[in-house]
């Protein structure tokens, strides 16, 4: 998705040696994964098929010698699949980027995005946004099946759930941050504190909109809060992919700051770094990543907190921003593939299998090292 | 109480005027007044709780004093921006967190960032830099090891290479001796006085003090008791008061400086805690301890 400005900080030729192919590596799979996990789903599409697929609209030519492909396959990967695996990618980089900037400001290998509020604020604005319609236009016009029926209401819904996700996500963060103050030998533990019980609030606000709502709002409210990248198109693709670039950017900016950081809030003082401000600073950005995401992607767990530790047990001692990226892109895009194909007939929440996939090799792992 | 020392301006790298910072209603600091040539090192020592480790934060800048001022090189450090400080003045602290999973060369490159701006790539000269760094302390071989897994001593001496990097004009060290043995005491001692800067650090033993540190400042309850050189500070009679234990300070047969043997044999009674009967055990005890003393060096006659 970017270059990287390669080294982080200076090390030794020897280990230099590993990791100068890791990134250049990782884009490459990341490019190979676009094109292979365009050709799993529910339609039998191949992967010459996409790869003609591609080269027909790119350079308008094909190779293999292949016959045309069906226009319905070429609508099935371009206007389905590719932004879904886009939204995949871009999700999973998003949160395991916010994951591992968190983890290391705050110095608290449990802090994940969603520990700060992020994700039950989000569940709250979202289950606001559709207990309200459905209320209104008396049918669920939020489940994925729904895609007949097409009106003013439903496109109204379709947009009110990001924006109503997105401004819950705000409001508790904005809480968490008003909270934490800039008092630097407090700061983490306000942080950590007020999170938990600001989502705590939330889940409560939550359970009793839910408790009063029809059970067909309570399943799309489920349904959305294990996370899915099924609604994913090219128009909603735009907004998630410059806010996870941008801040993504921003922060490789701070990268010797948030690197010193990990020295400790009094080390970092006497490197010059404002310590307080940087990580309110951080804390704002990884929200506004979560943010965003959990709008369009529902809540995805255990990405955020699995990534960044991984990546670092397979690179000690970096702070490899890229590296994380990157590979939590490319696990949510094979997650949504397992997803897609796990059942015949219906897809699974991607939530659910991050979970379980990711908390078993992460025990793995961890048993593994020592 | 000082010894009359005279500084020109030029010459003085750090001068301390009237510091006071209380905390919760309690004095930590109270006007303390120093100054440290350029090239010095200064010790400062204390009992427990004297206020060594607030004072140095003070200095700097991690708590902001009350009253007084703190000048470097001539210039009020409050006027300096956070990076522009962190260029002058390096600190070595023992605050290193858990799972820090950085490679020594790591951390010691962590030196290098107060002199970058956001879009600065390491260039190869910083890579020297971190590198003679390495090689002062004679850290080369553990460059590419994780920084956990050295020995104390070692960890220590990355640290002090992270500082080198760091190129400042002064260094500031809370206790770097600290939880070494006494070989490695002495190696950090002596590597601190080679690297040739303006160096402050607090330190426990009044015997290392005594024999590396150019000046002394001993603080006692948030008060300067003395400063001036390891002869004139390290006295029987001030190391009985502020320390309240006694003592003979002899000539080290090696520096000259005061060593510093200590008596043992003493009761812990119910006015420990009262600060006038303390005082008045001391001198008690002292006056037992010198006793003791000569009867020691008279069984030691008998021996020869």
């Amino acid at each position: 998705m970017k270059t990287s400005p390669n080294k982080s900080g200076t090390s030794g030729g020897r280990i230099d040696i590993g990791h100068k192919w890791v990134v250049p590596g990782l884009s490459l799979l990341s490019l190979v994964t676009l094109l292979a996990a365009a050709s799993f789903g529910a339609a039998n599409i191949s992967f010459y098929d996409v790869i003609n697929v591609v080269l027909h609209n790119t350079f308008d030519m094909a190779i293999f010698g292949m016959t045309e492909v069906s226009g319905i396959a070429e609508r099935i990967v371009m206007e389905l699949r590719f932004p879904r695996i886009l939204l995949a990618f871009i999700a999973g980089a998003g949160l395991s980027v916010a994951g591992s900037v968190l983890q290391t400001v705050t110095r608290n290998p449990l802090a994940d995005p969603y520990l700060f509020g992020i994700s039950s604020g989000a569940s709250f604005g979202a289950v606001m946004v559709i207990t309200l319609f459905t209320g209104s236009s008396g049918g669920s016009g939020l489940s994925i099946d729904s895609s007949g029926g097409s009106g003013l209401f439903e496109l109204l819904s379709w947009i009110s759930l990001p924006l109503g996700a997105f401004l819950g996500a705000g409001v508790s963060v904005l809480m968490v941050l008003s909270l934490c103050g800039r008092n630097m030998s407090s700061q983490i533990e306000r942080m950590l504190l007020s999170g938990v019980a600001i989502s705590f609030m939330f889940g409560a606000l939550t359970s009793l909109l839910l408790y009063f709502s029809s059970p067909q709002a309570a399943a799309s409210v489920l349904f959305w809060s294990l996370g899915s990248f099924a609604k994913a198109s090219w128009e909603g693709l735009l907004f998630p992919a410059v806010v996870v670039c941008v801040a993504t950017g921003i922060i490789l900016l701070f990268k010797r700051q948030i690197m010193a950081m990990r020295a400790g809030d009094e080390t970092a003082h006497t490197l010059g770094i404002n310590v307080s401000r940087l990580r309110l600073q951080m804390l704002l950005l990884c929200s506004l990543i979560t943010a965003i995401l959990v709008a369009n992607c529902g809540g995805i767990g255990f990405v955020g907190l699995m990534i960044p530790h991984t990546v670092r047990m397979l690179f000690p001692g970096r702070f490899p921003l890229i590296t994380t990226a990157l590979v939590g892109g490319l696990f949510m895009v094979w997650i949504d593939v397992l997803a897609r194909t796990l059942l015949s007939s219906q897809e699974l929440p991607v939530g659910i299998i991050t979970a379980v996939i990711g908390s078993i090799f992460f025990l793995f792992i961890l048993g593994s090292r020592r | 109480m000082s010894e009359n020392r005279k500084f020109t301006d030029k010459s003085c790298a750090l001068e301390v005027n009237d510091l006071s910072w209380h905390a919760d209603d309690r004095a930590i600091l109270s006007d303390i007044s120093f100054s440290l040539a350029q090239g010095e090192m200064l010790g400062i020592i204390g009992p427990n709780g004297a206020g060594k480790s607030s004072l140095l934060r003070c200095l700097y800048r991690y708590i902001k004093p009350d009253y007084g001022t703190v000048s470097l090189f001539g210039q009020n450090t409050s006027h300096f921006s956070a990076k522009e400080f962190a260029r002058q003045v390096a600190v070595v602290l023992q605050d290193t967190p858990h799972h820090f999973e950085l490679t020594t060369e790591q951390l010691v490159a962590i030196g290098l960032t107060p002199h970058k701006g956001p879009f600065d790539l390491t260039t190869s000269s910083d890579r020297r830099l971190v590198a003679d760094a390495l090689e002062k302390v004679g850290l080369t071989h553990k460059a590419g090891q994780v920084y956990e897994h050295l020995s104390g001593g070692e960890k220590q001496r990355a640290l002090i290479a992270r500082a080198i990097v760091q190129q400042p004009k002064l260094l500031i060290l809370d206790e770097p001796t600290n939880h070494l043995d006494i070989r490695y005491q002495i190696q950090i001692m002596e590597l601190l006085r080679e690297i040739g800067i303006s160096v402050i650090t607090s330190i426990h033993d009044l015997n290392l003090a005594s024999a590396m540190c150019d000046q002394l400042l001993l603080l006692d309850d948030g008060h300067s008791v003395a400063h001036g050189t390891p002869k004139f500070v390290l006295t029987e009679t001030r190391i009985s008061e502020v320390f309240g234990v006694c003592c003979t300070a002899q000539p080290h047969p090696q520096h000259g400086n005061p060593q510093i043997s200590y008596f043992y044999g003493y009761s812990y009674g119910a006015s420990a805690h009262d600060k006038r009967a303390n005082d008045e055990s001391a001198h008690g005890l002292k006056a037992f301890g010198e006793s003791s003393w000569s009867s020691m060096k008279r069984h030691k006659h008998d021996e020869d």
